[in-house]
């Protein structure tokens, strides 16, 4: 390290309280009786269910079909082009509800076709997948482009086929890369609640997810609110150790 | 700028804005501070417009949230003159909290439950609301417009068969955590119908949905209720005699509420 960062640490205090108290306070608010007791209760269950379910379908639909354009964006010299596909990450998540809504609502396109997908639990996939899959997107189009082109054309210069130069050189090469970018979107999809509430409303069992469970319990019952919040910190706690091991 | 400036900038800078945000807990005016149930909001902000012309005294700041979540922040803290509740529970839990008296709560109005349907919607009466296929949305049952709800499809069930409230409730597709998020199902199109105040469909505008009136014998009243906070600086108790008074009548009924 060519500066000294030894005395940066009384700057570097507001921000790392501000980032990390806020989760010890949810942390201290809990006790282990009221964990145990909300553990059983029904409405967690249901929601918990809810989101592995909707968030297992979102990664797989992410990983299927966010590769193949991955792999475009990555030989694409169109900025316009990669601009769309970041833009759901950074949109206030009532605008992608909204937006969703145009397109799959009653009144949108697939409604004036018969098939309006509001309420339903493939809207929360959908929802899910509109802000988490560019995440993942993003982060296999940066590993694509950082592979050396040379080592790909010495492979196809010693005969390796395009399914050879892929299983043995290009994939091992952006694993991490991809890896890192599925578990991000994943943890973001399990977050997933503003577009979700729009498009997909709030029904036990089947759109009612774990970030929507946790809003409208917290209007009555703080300590399911919590429990549950524990639990969804404790889920996307483990997926950023995953991606930090990976990294290092 | 050398980089010690610079450090010596950002610490001044950072102490200062923490000073600055600790100022902002409390509000620069000196008119009122009103924590008002979302549903009273544009009532109390017409309300408070006529109150300060009359008594030349600046307008009110207006914190609006959920009656539960309002009564949550008077309690950890949050600092207001008058506290408007859209249920009993609410008050009563800033009560248990010694902050307000229990002889100082006001009834400061009532309000209806009414359904609220999608213009073409094939909801034309009550009872249409219990076929299957109908989109309904009612608020969760954590708010009190959804225990509203509840009450209501019970009521009605007395004029519509003993398995009306089950039919609609399984038509429910979507249950909010405020009314105006139910309503918001209903002017963009995607539900059908759903329970609201009817003072919310008076504030959306009501060329945007069509309003089914529930019959008398089934109604039910919703009573808004205010007091004073026992710690607040500038009284409350003038804004809400004003409020109860006949010359404030008239802008509760022009919001759909009465007294």
């Amino acid at each position: 390290m060519t500066y000294r960062s030894s005395r940066i640490w009384w700057l570097a205090l507001p921000m790392l309280t501000l980032l990390c108290l806020p989760i010890l306070g949810l942390i201290g608010q809990s006790t282990p009786t009221a964990i145990w007791q909300a553990l059983a209760s029904p409405i967690l269950h249901q929601a918990l269910w809810l989101s592995m379910m909707t968030c297992t379908a979102t990664l797989a639909l992410t990983l299927i079909f966010g590769t193949p354009l991955a792999i475009w964006l990555a030989h694409s010299r169109h900025p316009w082009l990669a601009i769309c596909v970041d833009l759901p990450t950074v949109l206030p998540p009532a605008v992608a509800g909204l937006a969703l809504l145009t397109v799959f609502g009653r009144t949108g396109w697939s409604g004036q076709l018969g098939l309006p997908l509001s309420f339903t639990t493939s809207a929360v996939i959908l929802a899910q997948l509109f802000v988490a899959a560019p995440l993942y997107i993003q982060a296999t189009v940066v590993a694509l482009r950082s592979i050396d082109n040379d080592i790909i054309a010495a492979a196809h210069i010693d005969g390796a086929s395009t399914a050879q130069q892929w299983r043995y050189i290009i994939v091992p090469l952006a694993r991490t890369g991809m890896f890192t970018g599925a578990a991000l979107a994943l943890a973001r999809a399990l977050g997933e609640f503003g577009a979700t509430a729009l498009f997909a409303g709030s029904l036990p069992g089947r759109t009612r997810t774990m970030a929507l469970a946790i809003y409208v319990a917290a209007e009555s019952d703080d300590t399911i609110a919590i429990t549950m919040s524990l639990i969804l910190l404790g889920i996307s706690f483990l997926l950023l150790l995953i991606i930090r091991r990976r990294d290092t | 700028m050398h980089r010690r400036h610079f450090l010596a900038f950002l610490a001044t800078s950072t102490v200062g804005s923490i000073i600055v945000a600790a100022c902002g807990t409390q509000p620069a005016t000196t008119g009122l501070n009103l924590a008002v149930a979302s549903s009273l909001k544009d009532v109390m902000q017409a309300l408070d417009a006529a109150y300060a012309t009359q008594h030349t005294t600046a307008v009110a700041t207006i914190q609006v949230a959920g009656s539960g979540a309002l009564a949550t922040q008077l309690i950890e803290g949050a600092k207001a003159d008058l506290f408007a509740s859209a249920d009993r529970a609410a008050m009563d839990k800033v009560i248990a909290a010694t902050l307000i008296d229990a002889t100082s709560v006001n009834v400061i109005a009532h309000g209806t439950v009414v359904v609220a349907v999608r213009p073409g919607a094939p909801v034309p009466d009550l009872a249409a609301l219990a076929t299957s296929g109908i989109k309904v949305v009612m608020a969760d049952t954590t708010v009190p417009a959804g225990k509203y709800g509840v009450t209501l499809l019970k009521n009605l069930s007395n004029t519509y068969g003993a398995d009306y409230a089950t039919k609609v409730t399984a038509n429910v597709v979507s249950y909010e955590t405020s009314v105006r998020a139910v309503l918001q199902k209903i002017t963009s199109g995607e539900a059908d119908a759903g329970i609201v105040y009817a003072s919310d469909v008076v504030a959306v505008g009501n060329d945007t949905v069509q309003v089914l009136t529930i019959p008398a014998e089934s109604a039910v009243i919703v009573e808004y209720v205010a007091a004073p906070l026992k710690a607040s600086a500038r009284t409350g108790q003038a804004f809400l005699d004003y409020i109860v008074s006949d010359a404030a009548k008239p802008i509760w009924a022009q919001y759909g509420f009465t007294i």
